[in-house]
């Protein structure tokens, strides 16, 4: 696999799924031959169904689902007043009907991609044990909270960086045209603010210019939009739910978004849930550590996938493939 | 029934390092459980004429627990053993060892998230422990291996393995035989020479006996140890880099094997005056394929007149003695089984169960014999091995090993309690990565181009044995227990109690 690739971040839909609401949403297949659960997978925060660049080998194996949630990527927009977490969940809810009926799931989610999980918890919490067989949360949070700890940022500075970008997306939601003449994408201003908020250590700059490039192609509306539902995010008592299925929570130890501590609080929340920590990561241990996310994905997918009744003790046949030189570390 | 926090099998230099260590990190809630009576582990259970170290006791001692007082730069078994009673005896080890106790199985309850030991006292009462953490230090040299001969059973006279001596037996103008030649076998040999009426030595294959350095130690010396502790440490390290630096290069990529060679032909040479006999000498593989022993008593032993080198190979016993595959039958009173220990095939790995009802013994298995650092193994949490796969060295001291395992499972411990982990489990893919680069490592390897079957081999060929590297790039790799290498379980905080908890805390 080589680098991930801005120029593909426009791509057809396999098929465009109809909402509650009527908003259609872009989901793109893969491996669809493949028996055995359907993995779906839900991106983050102004990012797409691009993030999972690396995961897409998972089609090698099992058949996926890549969705763009509402105002993201290839889907539409639909109005400002449905772009709610709540909402997020019942078009998941959405998406696993349309593309996974009678079949078994096992949902991956970053970032909000991982509260729409858990909004989907909350309203339908019997999908899970039944439909749904595992879930991984990546680089996520259960409720925002607002003095988070960020190792190596003190409290002050976070606060104030909160404060800034808060006043930022308040200036999306109420003048998004002024805020988007603003925001100067590819900039070395913007590449630097997605370097900070989405990488850890030693990131390479094709990674923080893909996450920009997403993020830069997310209407600055449906930024803002959302930034004032993730502020008022709590689904600590939906993740009850979780502990029906294989859990497996994972966070970069540098994740500056959704710090080490929101992730544990997860994991002791849910009982049997499994946590992995990745050193020297950002928030988006899928594009940075991709080995490693992959092998535990696919770890968790082959034991669902068994029902948990027979031991998997390692990959059916071979590890995740090998990354491009560099990013494998 | 009770409980601990951690649990350890074995009261030899693991189990008594890692007590140590623990108590230091302030772990004090930890049992050690000893089959045998007393600690030393294979020091005490090895009780046979001539037992005795083959590294300098230097060096083949704890790093915090130097002694000045080693009478022969080579220990005996006694000596060693006394040691270590002595260290257990200053470190507080011997109240947390429950001796006469045998771990006769070991299962992880997922759900109570800790492991089940079954005990199994010296009078026969069971009874059960469970531990959140458990370290087996039971030792890769602990269980003997008796080659199953035809007839074994019903011969007449008496059988001795190598480690389960019993000093009882009077060898004196009896007719003996020694079965091996490994590094128990010259040790034994000379010691029951002397006595014995004869002596037949059953070789398969013969060894790469070296020139023994070992001499007693001077009173001045001991007396300069103890007063200038650096200089001991000094002849430790000394010891260290030159094993390091002088003899893996070579055995790692089967070079100047030739100087090896060298040496241990002139010894032979000088040693056996009998061209013939040193011939059935001579081994036909690499030196350092199977471990080098060094001895100055053993060839003169062979060489001596009640002594005979067996040559033929043993078809069974009779109840006289052996009957050799040439049909030759020679009688015997005792028979000593000097055939080492089974060490990829042991017990052991049956009776420790993990997570998804799996024994050590199926997992390997399933793939190969390893574990991460040789330490932990996938679908095992919380269970750490001491010398455990891969952590063998044929030239140096094991004590550099455990220890360097001691400080990474501590710290294991130590970030579990500090970051309310309740168990860590080793990542299978990590598992994988890390075998497959210890298995190319050896390609070059005498082990495994030096045209000899050793116990370092298993079945398959695989090496899961020894540790194919410098031992410091062992120990630095494992100085930080490298939590993103594990899957973690955080200690249960159910969602409401944390709601309460961000209630009560949020200010801003």
């Amino acid at each position: 696999m080589s680098w991930p690739d801005a120029r593909l971040l426009r791509w057809t839909p396999t098929e465009m799924v109809p909402a509650s609401d009527g908003t259609r949403l872009a989901v793109e297949v893969l491996g669809d031959g493949h028996p055995g659960p359907t993995v779906v997978f839900s991106h983050g925060w102004t990012l797409s169904s691009r993030s999972w660049w690396y995961q897409r080998m998972l089609a090698e194996r099992y058949r996926l689902v890549l969705w763009d949630q509402r105002g993201h990527g290839e889907s539409e927009a639909g109005d400002r007043s449905a772009r709610t977490i709540d909402q997020l969940g019942h078009d998941l809810a959405a998406v696993l009907d349309a593309t996974a009926r009678g079949r078994e799931a096992v949902l991956v989610g970053h970032s909000m991609g991982g509260m729409t999980m858990m909004s989907l918890a909350a309203a339908e919490p019997d999908r899970f044990g039944t439909q749904v067989r595992a879930a991984a949360l990546i680089d996520t949070s259960a409720a925002y909270e607002p003095d988070a700890r960020v190792p190596g940022v003190p409290l002050r500075v976070s606060r104030f960086v909160q404060a800034r970008m808060a006043a930022q997306m308040q200036l999306m939601t109420t003048d998004p045209a002024k805020a988007a003449r603003a925001a100067r994408p590819g900039s070395r201003a913007s590449l630097a603010v997605a370097k900070f908020l989405n990488y850890g250590k030693d990131v390479d700059k094709r990674l923080v210019a893909y996450v920009e490039a997403m993020t830069s192609a997310t209407p600055v509306e449906v930024v803002g939009d959302f930034y004032a539902t993730l502020s008022t995010h709590d689904k600590r008592t939906a993740l009850a739910a979780f502990a029906r299925v294989a859990t497996l929570v994972v966070v970069g130890e540098r994740d500056r978004l959704t710090p080490v501590s929101q992730a544990r609080a997860i994991a002791a929340a849910i009982p049997g849930a499994r946590l992995l920590e990745l050193a020297g990561t950002g928030h988006s241990a899928m594009l940075e550590r991709p080995n490693d996310v992959n092998a535990a994905l696919y770890d968790l997918i082959a034991g669902a996938a068994q029902h948990r009744s027979a031991p998997v003790l390692e990959h059916p046949t071979a590890p995740a493939p090998a990354m491009a030189e560099g990013v494998a570390r | 029934m009770s409980a601990s926090r951690v649990a350890i099998i074995g009261a030899g230099f693991g189990g008594i390092g890692a007590s140590v260590k623990l108590t230091e990190a302030g772990e004090a809630d930890h049992v050690i459980f000893e089959k045998q009576h007393d600690v030393g582990g294979t020091w005490l259970a090895n009780r046979y004429p001539g037992c005795r170290c083959d590294v300098d006791s230097n060096l083949y001692s704890f790093s915090f627990a130097l002694n000045p007082d080693w009478s022969n730069t080579f220990s005996y078994q006694e000596e060693i053993q006394a040691y270590l009673r002595g260290v257990a005896e200053r470190h507080g080890v011997i109240g947390h060892c429950r001796f006469g106790t045998e771990v006769t199985a070991a299962r992880w309850d997922d759900d109570a998230g800790h492991w089940a030991l079954d005990l199994r006292a010296a009078d026969g009462t069971t009874s059960r422990h469970t531990a959140e953490v458990l370290i087996s230090a039971n030792g890769f040299l602990s269980e003997p291996a008796i080659p199953d001969f035809p007839g074994l059973a019903d011969f007449g006279g008496e059988v001795l393995h190598s480690a389960q001596w019993d000093p009882s037996v009077d060898l004196t103008g009896k007719r003996v035989a020694v079965i091996g030649t490994g590094a128990s076998a010259v040790q034994i040999v000379p010691r029951v020479q002397p006595q014995a009426a004869s002596l037949h030595v059953f070789q398969r294959t013969p060894a790469w006996i070296l020139p023994h350095p070992g001499h007693d130690v001077k009173e001045r010396t001991k007396r300069l140890y103890r007063r200038v502790p650096a200089l001991q440490r000094g002849m430790r390290a000394l010891s260290y880099y030159q094993r390091e630096v002088v003899v893996l290069p070579a055995l790692l990529r089967s070079r100047r094997l030739g100087a090896i060679r060298k040496l241990a032909q002139r010894h032979l040479e000088a040693q056996v005056p009998d061209p013939e006999l040193r011939a059935k000498l001579t081994p036909t593989f690499a030196p350092g394929c199977k471990r080098l022993t060094p001895t100055n008593e053993y060839l003169p032993a062979i060489a001596a007149a009640n002594c005979e080198l067996v040559t033929e190979g043993i078809d069974r016993f009779s109840a006289a003695g052996i009957v050799t595959r040439d049909g030759t039958e020679r009688p015997f009173d005792v028979v000593i089984l000097a055939t080492g220990f089974r060490v990829t095939n042991g017990t052991f790995p049956h009776l420790v169960t993990g997570r998804e009802g799996l024994t050590m013994r199926e997992v390997w298995d399933g793939a190969s014999m390893g574990a991460y650092n040789g330490t932990a193994m996938a679908r095992f949490p919380n269970f750490f091995m001491l010398a455990g796969p891969n952590t063998g060295i044929g030239h140096t001291s094991l004590v550099y090993m455990i220890e360097a395992q001691i400080t990474y499972v501590v710290d294991a411990v130590r970030y579990m309690r500090a970051n309310d982990v309740a168990a860590v489990e080793v990542r299978p893919d990590v598992v994988l990565a890390f075998n497959e680069e210890l298995q190319r490592k050896f390609a070059q390897s005498v082990w495994t181009t030096g045209g000899c079957a050793s116990w370092y081999l298993d079945e398959r060929g695989n090496n899961p044995t020894l540790w194919p590297d410098y031992t410091f790039r062992f120990k630095r790799r494992l100085e930080r227990f490298d939590a993103e290498s594990y899957y973690q379980t955080q200690r249960a905080r159910p969602a409401a109690v944390a709601l309460v908890a961000a209630g009560t805390g949020g200010g801003a």
